[in-house]
């Protein structure tokens, strides 16, 4: 005999404008779980669905924070071996630090073992570089919520695009002065207020100025400084999935994060083989060797293991956040014009 | 804009980089999450849509013989569980039941179909619409594909297989198939199938096609559309042919075998529809289908795009009307609430008066009582004043008595006094002797006074532990 299903007579699921009879449809229908007898291909899909992502290609945006000098562009460069940052070091450039955070968004195409993706860079120079750096994670923070916005614009229209294209920032990689003491004011001032919005990943610049040790003690006292003030970075606790990500994720919390990196675009030989690294007198520092510090670590997280999810965290979290707020607080969309800007920035 | 303009540049990576592992991410997210696929089947009573879902799919759905006569048709869905290696599908069948079977097949047959269709794309798109929603949690209803069974007449189409699917293939993935093929000859098959298709043709009817965009995919879908409609044979019964057991129908005259590519079409089907496109037919749905539905039901509703210049947003209105939907519900819960406590409140009072009443009553009743007792005493005061009145009298006469016997015999005082004193112990102790009942009820009690100067006073004074009675004098 076969399973016996239970029908669930059950009202529309939400609210219907017009009043009409309301049809026998499927809310919650029960599932029965059906034993098969032989192969019928349903695990097929798993290659349909990689086929199609494959062809659509995938967006990624990342955006680098820090004052200059912390070797931003040359990690984003390390991190996709290419350069996809223009390097600012070398003081030979006409470019002046700028007076205000500038935002400097660069997009390129990069293809991996068939896998196109779309790289987009997001550069801010000028932050943390005045005297006066009040309120420098503003500009930042707008440019965040205007990507939010674009979507949602889309999102919202009645004849909308097939694939509505994504500037929103998925990952922000915040870089920390490797001073050895603990975090400037400025520091949790930004990651305080951005980490409401954005997946922030703390990372600690110029690793190769600091000994083991040192690096061992400053990481414990960054984690308890971000602790201490409620700073959730990401991976954020609240959305572990499972108990399996939650270990994952606790083991990278707790001991890897934040990532003492260092970043070089220079190959060296080392050992018969040629590795990134860093030439000092003192010897060479391979970005790749896990003794050395932790970049092998980041790349991994962020690219091979975590991409697809600082996407889905920032689509099904942030965005939704962004949107619900919108939608409430105005009762709806009102046109953005430059005064209201301001006005939206003031409400959110 | 004040940022700078993308410049995409196709760059070269000088390494290894490792984001070629993304297909793999997003897909073990797709496993995590599981998947839907939702399949309605179109066609008269009795023309082999369950037999065709059970051998589909290897197992039995359903149990229960579909009856004729069915006043109109109805939709009925059904949910399984499916699963195969770590890949979880929700799939749910819905049944047309009772289509075709009416005398008169007029208009009451299409339009439950269309609404039943309808229904899960306004259910999708009010969750989208939602302020809090949550879409990637949302068990997707929508039809992803609708298998259209055409009686195997051999001749050509009926009216209202076209009637029917011109309705629906603005909304849905039709697929033609033609049931119990086993009943036509091969040679009309072939004819029958061309017949079919010119007619959708010069109907206007748009089936699905199998997308030949993907090289990957492109040829073997191109030559599946060229066999369109499929002409299936479903059986869930095995015969044995050879050393094998296969699914198939046994006849006088042989044995038609289901998996058979040169008897039926079945493996074409299930290939098509499952092993190759089944991911093209929920993005067909979602991107296509949904969105024209999206895009109608909006305008319906009187909202319009606007072009990039010009200020207002189109759904204004609705998100207006939502946000005060939200907070008429949060509004009409918070009455709720009041009320409950407002209701419980009352009640407490109500109570709490009722005991107040209880207490009172009592108290009244008390006071009652105590007073009753109280003049009680006073009446038994009165009588033993009374009493003691009469008593004191009594003695007046009785010294007076005394007093002149004693001069009269002056030598026996000591047997007077011993008298005295035995009449006092006597009385004292015989306290069943009822000399007077005051003094009986003074020695009972066994009390004594300690600071009052009358016996009166004593028993008045509650105050005193009274432990044996003392009597002066005066009393006596």
């Amino acid at each position: 005999a076969g399973p016996v299903e239970s029908k669930n007579e059950a009202a529309m699921s939400e609210l219907v404008p017009e009043p009409r009879q309301k049809p026998v449809v499927p809310m919650k229908p029960m599932g029965i779980n059906a034993s098969l007898l032989g192969y019928i291909g349903i695990d097929t899909i798993i290659e349909q669905m990689r086929k199609k992502t494959m062809k659509t290609g995938f967006d990624f945006n990342i955006m680098v924070v820090g004052q200059s000098g912390l070797g931003k562009s040359t990690l984003v460069n390390t991190l996709f071996k290419s350069q996809v940052s223009r390097k600012s070091s070398g003081w030979n450039r006409e470019e002046k630090i700028p007076k205000t955070v500038e935002i400097k968004a660069i997009g390129h195409v990069i293809e991996e073992g068939g896998v196109k993706m779309k790289l987009t860079v997001i550069d801010t120079p000028g932050f943390g570089d005045q005297i006066n750096n009040e309120n420098c994670w503003e500009p930042i923070e707008k440019y965040i919520n205007e990507q939010y916005e674009k979507f949602l614009k889309e999102e919202v229209n009645i004849a909308r695009k097939k694939r509505i294209p994504d500037t929103r920032v998925h990952c922000c990689l915040y870089f920390i002065s490797p001073t050895g003491h603990s975090l400037r004011p400025l520091d949790l001032e930004f990651m305080k207020h951005l980490s409401k919005v954005v997946n922030i990943i703390p990372v600690i610049a110029k690793a190769d100025t600091m000994t083991l040790e040192e690096k061992t003690e400053f990481k414990q006292r960054v984690r308890k400084e971000l602790e201490v003030n409620g700073i959730e970075f990401y991976p954020q606790k609240e959305f572990d999935e499972d108990l399996e990500d939650k270990t994952e994720n606790d083991k990278i919390r707790q001991e890897s994060m934040p990532f003492a990196v260092v970043g070089s675009d220079k190959e060296y030989q080392v050992n018969g083989k040629r590795v990134l690294g860093r030439k000092t007198p003192w010897g060479i520092i391979e970005v790749e060797n896990l003794t050395h510090c932790e970049f092998a670590l980041l790349r991994d997280f962020v690219i091979r293991t975590h991409l697809q999810d600082l996407k889905e965290v920032t689509h099904n979290i942030h965005y939704e956040t962004y949107r619900a707020k919108r939608l409430n607080d105005n009762g709806g969309l009102p046109p953005m014009t430059a005064e209201t800007e301001e006005n939206h920035e003031s409400n959110l | 804009s004040p940022y700078q303009n993308e410049e995409k540049r196709n760059l070269s990576l000088g390494g290894h980089v490792g984001f070629d592992s993304l297909p793999d991410q997003l897909v073990s997210k797709s496993v995590t999450q599981g998947f839907s696929f939702n399949i309605l089947c179109v066609g008269e009573t009795g023309i082999g849509k369950s037999t065709l879902m059970n051998t589909l799919f290897n197992t039995t759905f359903e149990t229960e013989e579909a009856s004729h006569y069915e006043s109109a048709v109805r939709l009925r869905p059904r949910t399984y569980d499916l699963q195969e290696s770590n890949v979880h599908l929700k799939l749910t069948i819905v049944d047309a039941v009772g289509f075709g079977d009416q005398i008169n097949k007029d208009e009451r047959q299409v339009p439950p179909i269309v609404e039943y269709i309808d229904t899960q794309f306004e259910n999708y798109l009010q969750e989208e619409l939602k302020i809090r929603r949550s879409l990637f949690n949302y068990h997707d209803t929508r039809i992803h594909v609708c298998l259209y069974f055409i009686t195997p007449t051999g001749h050509s189409l009926k009216s209202l297989d076209l009637v029917t699917m011109k309705k629906l293939d603005s909304k849905v993935n039709i697929i033609p198939i033609i049931a119990k093929a086993d009943t036509i000859s091969k040679s009309e098959l072939h004819k029958f199938k061309i017949k079919i298709m010119s007619e959708l043709v010069s109907n206007g009817v748009q089936i699905y096609q199998f997308p030949t965009d993907d090289e990957a995919v492109a040829e073997i879908n191109s030559v599946m559309n060229a066999h369109l409609p499929f002409a299936v044979v479903g059986s869930t019964e095995e015969v044995k042919v050879g050393n094998k057991l296969v699914r198939a129908r046994q006849y006088p005259w042989g044995v038609v075998q289901v998996e058979n590519e040169s008897h039926c079409d079945f493996v074409k089907l299930r290939e098509m529809l499952i092993r190759v496109n089944m991911e093209d037919l929920r993005e067909q749905t979602h991107t296509r289908h949904y969105e024209l539905y999206r895009r109608c039901k909006l305008e319906e509703m009187g909202f319009k795009d606007t072009d990039p210049d010009s200020q207002p947003f189109s759904l204004q209105e609705t998100y207006e009307t939502k946000r005060k939907e939200f907070l008429g519900e949060l509004q009409r819960k918070e009455e709720e609430m009041r009320q409950m406590f407002v209701n419980k409140v009352k009640e407490t009072e109500a109570e709490l008066k009722e005991k107040e009443r209880e207490l009172h009553e009592k108290f009244e009743h008390l006071k009652r009582i105590h007073q009753e007792e109280k003049r009680k005493v006073e009446e038994k005061r009165k009588e033993l004043e009374d009493e003691m009145n009469a008593f004191n009298r009594r003695k007046v006469a009785v010294e007076t008595l005394q007093s002149q016997s004693l001069q009269a015999t002056s030598q026996q005082p000591l047997k007077k006094d011993k008298d005295k004193k035995n009449r006092s112990v006597i009385t004292a102790n015989q306290p069943g002797v009822c000399l007077s009942s005051s003094k009986v009820m003074i020695t009972k009690a066994n009390v004594e006074p300690l600071n009052c100067t009358s016996w009166w006073q004593a028993i008045q004074c509650c105050s005193c532990l009274v432990k044996s009675a003392t009597w002066r004098e005066g009393f006596l």
